[in-house]
């Protein structure tokens, strides 16, 4: 990356994180003009239009701005963490453990703050588990890797979770059905809440930039980091605890939106090469506004009809996924 | 590219100073056991600057692990660098002091070659420091030391096995520790890059440098190495001038096999029977 390529990747970016932002304010069933959106956004009043735009549209695209880019961020440091370009934030149970939370108190008719509160605690529950099962894993293993234990030993825990969530559907009765659906494909439906999201985002990057070049060289694997004085150990812990975080915020935000932790990065990664100082933050923007267009493409699609955003995203996913892994093992 | 890229290197960084009266890497009562069996035990030794010691064996008798206890990665009592205990020294310090080159690095994801190499130069830069020309340049020559010159800009996932541990040679050079630990540095190599990469090492042990390599190849270790260290795989070990140690009657009962020893040109030759 040279660094004018640098510089015209993080414009490019920059500008379409905020191109995706005005289309979010302006779209939807409610017609608003640009006029009303700018007199809104600077505090003049633009009268129920400007409600709208300012209660309803904005903090939803600032949530799910902020949880494309916790999801984004996430999959590049389980990336690293497992050298697995095809690892992902759900692959170690922490969806899992969220959706049994959430679910739970979906069946019982809990209220949303509730909801999302049993969803941070599952979540956490499953991090816990496999962070106590696996803590041998994180260490520097003589002449071996902990990585695929530790990846086994995450893969078990969410299917232990998704049997207790196929459990929960089959008990549940049909009217709660569809809200439980909406979770689990990711919904941005009724989210006021965009603090924790695009905030924890902002810090999580912030915190990890420092790491990012020992990250590099846990690339090259725990041994050759640990010999280029890099503490694998805590390093690992970190990029867990990290990834585990955003994945949290994101799936108590949203539910479990998918594709995103997995193609972004991967995206990212054939842009600007595998630097984590710059994959992190490229990785970021682009999750982002990436999420950000699914949404107001979700809402907008088949308005009046609301789809939940992962659906969206899947049918994007699905195939730039393909696309990506069939062009990489061209290049091999 | 021909071996001939790989003259040992005055382009280099020269290390600091001559051979030191203290030893380097001093290893007091080194145990090390794997289950049930001891691969070494008791091991009293001691690597100075200006030495290229090569470790001896047959398979399995614990070359890696030792070299893994030497390099600090493996916990073990009873290894100094600099008279100060492993456990004691910080990593990052450390690893200005000590690298080490594994046997095979699975690279997980694209990077060019020269970024690859620049890893090396890790522990030299801050926190939020970036790679900087001086960098880049010592890269470029540890690339061009190890016969690479030309590959700057390669993919390391699409390298071929011996141009891959080459890169991992250059990285290990432009990390510039007084002591390199290599695990077979040469096993992937053809013949003419066997010779270069082992006159390049020879060249760095003459410069001040401290070097251990584990070996396969008796007549890389007889004709490059100044010092050999035997491992007979029930925990015993003799160390001495490579001269001393690499006698047809040691390396016969070592590797369990007969090994006849040929002179020509003045060279000791050790052919299996």
């Amino acid at each position: 990356m040279t660094r004018s390529r640098t510089v015209a990747t993080f414009g490019l970016l920059a500008a379409a994180a905020c191109a995706a932002a005005v289309l979010s304010l302006l779209a939807g069933s409610a017609a608003v003009t640009p006029t009303e959106v700018w007199t809104a956004l600077t505090g003049g009043d633009a009268g129920a239009r400007g409600d709208i735009v300012l209660n309803l549209r904005l903090p939803r695209a600032l949530a799910a701005f902020g949880t494309g880019a916790l999801l984004a961020l996430a999959g590049a440091l389980m990336q690293v963490l497992l050298r697995n370009p095809l690892a992902e934030p759900y692959l170690m149970g922490i969806s899992g453990g969220a959706a049994v939370g959430a679910l739970s108190m979906l069946l019982i008719g809990a209220s949303l703050l509730l909801v999302h509160a049993a969803a941070a605690l599952g979540a956490a529950l499953a991090v816990l588990l496999v962070l106590g099962l696996a803590r041998h894993d994180f260490a520097l293993g003589a002449g071996h890797d902990g990585s695929p234990r530790l990846l086994l030993t995450g893969v078990i825990i969410a299917a232990g979770c998704g049997a207790v969530v196929t459990l929960i559907l089959s008990v549940a009765p049909d009217n709660k059905l569809r809200g439980m659906l909406f979770w689990l494909m990711g919904d941005f439906n009724g989210v006021d809440r965009w603090q924790p999201a695009l905030g924890g985002a902002v810090l999580l990057l912030l915190l990890m930039l420092p790491d990012a070049r020992a990250l590099n060289a846990l690339g090259r694997g725990t041994l050759a980091a640990q010999t280029l004085g890099v503490n694998v150990r805590w390093q690992r812990l970190r990029l867990y605890a990290a990834a585990s975080i955003a994945t949290a915020l994101a799936v108590t935000t949203a539910g479990t939106v998918g594709f995103i932790g997995l193609i972004v990065p991967h995206a990212a990664r054939l842009v600007v090469g595998n630097d984590q100082r710059l994959l992190l933050p490229v990785a970021v923007l682009a999750g982002g506004t990436l999420l950000l267009l699914a949404d107001t493409l979700a809402r907008t699609v088949a308005a009046p009809v609301q789809l939940p955003v992962g659906v969206v995203m899947a049918f994007i996913g699905v195939p730039s996924f393909l696309y990506l892994l069939l062009r990489r093992h061209e290049r091999v | 590219m021909n071996a001939s890229d790989m003259s040992a290197s005055k382009s280099l960084p020269t290390a600091p100073a001559a051979p030191q009266p203290a030893p380097l890497l001093e290893a007091r009562g080194l145990t090390l056991t794997r289950g049930s069996r001891t691969l070494v035990s008791r091991l009293d030794w001691q690597a100075h600057g200006g030495q290229l010691w090569c470790l001896l064996g047959p398979n399995g008798v614990g070359k890696t692990t030792l070299l893994h206890a030497l390099a600090g990665v493996l916990p073990a009592a009873g290894v100094t660098l600099d008279g100060r205990a492993l456990a004691q020294w910080d990593v990052q310090q450390l690893a200005l002091e000590r690298g080490f080159m594994p046997q095979q690095i699975h690279d997980a994801f694209s990077a060019s070659a020269l970024d690859t190499v620049l890893l090396g130069r890790h522990p030299h830069l801050g926190r939020w420091d970036w790679e900087s020309d001086a960098d880049v340049a010592i890269a470029q020559q540890a690339l061009d030391a190890c016969g690479m010159a030309g590959f700057a800009q390669r993919d390391v996932v699409t390298l071929s096995g011996g141009e891959r541990q080459r890169v991992g040679l250059a990285m290990l050079l432009a990390q510039q520790p007084r002591v390199l630990l290599l695990d077979e540095p040469a096993s992937h190599q053809d013949l003419q890059h066997q010779v270069a990469i082992f006159t390049l090492l020879r060249a760095l042990a003459d410069g001040g440098r401290a070097l251990v390599a584990a070996v396969h190849d008796i007549n890389l270790a007889a004709r490059f190495a100044t010092h050999a260290l035997l491992l007979d795989g029930s925990g015993g070990t003799e160390a001495g001038p490579v001269g001393e140690m690499l006698t047809p009657e040691r390396l016969s009962r070592i590797f369990h096999h007969p090994v006849r020893r040929i002179d020509d040109q003045g060279r000791a030759w050790f052919i299996a029977e």
